[in-house]
């Protein structure tokens, strides 16, 4: 069957476990949040709320706080607007952001259809080989000539978050089988930048 | 002072002062959909702006979206386009500290509109 969810399952949660093991297993990591499973309109406002609220606490620079507060924005909404789901109807997906002393790591994930394979990477090669400014100047290009979609997105998300992070960003597609892939998406935040 | 929109966790507040001609879009705007947000105040703009003689946008966004930046850009076109000549346009945009990037679009609005910007970081 196609999405059959019991693998879909097994897919997602072994790239789940092995990103949290590894940032476990480092002794200089530690892990903020975790979360397997879908994510509600209302969790992701809890998410982007408490995210905010611990990196004040643990004193980070007001400019890095609204840089994750945007990435997360843009990513969440992402895995709800665009996350396949399951044959049974689950929108299987994931977050996982560790820090360590100078960078926090941001894993988000969903399932895509295969179809849309070559669409996602292209993108993110594209913006990958661009400098800062590069990426800015396609963020202003996409947003002048941009619709917003009947879902509410912008076409920006990738070129958004590349922008906030300034680092490339990493991905890793995995094959579930001939309708699905689970697409994991890695986001660096420099602390000190 | 009519509210044409009230907050919400992801939404922000906004108003319109017909006396003085002050629009303000004040808060968070992060929602799903940005166009079920900026969509009415667009058509209001264009309802409202032909038979303004002068008109200001207050904006202070404390954390914005890719799709309602892109609503933003739409809103700011649209008083631009439906300006007669006498129309006077001001858009003051607040940002915060962090939020150089938004005064970086704003500059991009700015050139593309043709309408002046007023940055002020709070």
């Amino acid at each position: 069957m196609h999405g059959d969810a019991n693998k879909v399952l097994e897919v997602c949660n072994n790239r789940y476990q092995q990103i949290f093991g590894e940032h476990n297993s480092s002794s200089n990591q530690k892990i903020i949040i975790a979360h397997f499973g879908e994510f509600s309109q209302d969790l992701v406002n809890s998410i982007t709320n408490s995210v905010e609220e611990t990196m004040v606490e643990m004193g980070d620079k007001k400019g890095v706080v609204k840089r994750m507060f945007s990435i997360l924005v843009e990513g969440l909404q992402n895995i709800r607007l665009h996350g396949e789901k399951d044959a049974e109807s689950n929108q299987t997906s994931f977050l996982i952001i560790a820090q360590d002393d100078e960078n926090y790591y941001v894993t988000l994930a969903n399932l895509i259809n295969n179809r849309n394979k070559e669409k996602i990477e292209s993108r993110i090669i594209e913006v990958n080989k661009k400098t800062e400014e590069e990426v800015k100047n396609l963020y202003m290009e996409v947003l002048t000539n941009g619709i917003i979609s009947n879902k509410g997105g912008a076409g920006l998300g990738f070129i958004t978050m590349a922008m906030k992070s300034k680092n490339p960003l990493g991905y890793k597609i995995e094959h579930i089988d001939e309708t699905l892939s689970c697409f994991s998406l890695n986001v660096t935040i420099n602390r000190a930048k | 002072m009519e509210t044409l929109l009230n907050p919400t966790k992801t939404t922000p507040k906004i108003t319109w002062d017909a006396l003085n001609g002050v629009l303000s879009i004040t808060g968070y705007s992060f929602p799903e959909n940005a166009k079920k947000v900026y969509d009415p105040i667009e058509a209001f703009i264009k309802k409202l702006v032909p038979y303004t003689h002068a008109l200001t946008l207050n904006l202070e966004i404390h954390h914005c979206c890719s799709s309602s930046v892109l609503a933003l850009y739409r809103v700011i076109t649209a008083l631009g386009d439906h300006a007669t000549d006498g129309t006077q346009i001001t858009v003051n945009w607040k940002y915060e500290e962090g939020d150089e990037d938004l005064e970086r679009i704003g500059q991009e609005f700015q050139k593309l509109s043709e309408i002046p910007i007023n940055f002020i970081l709070v």
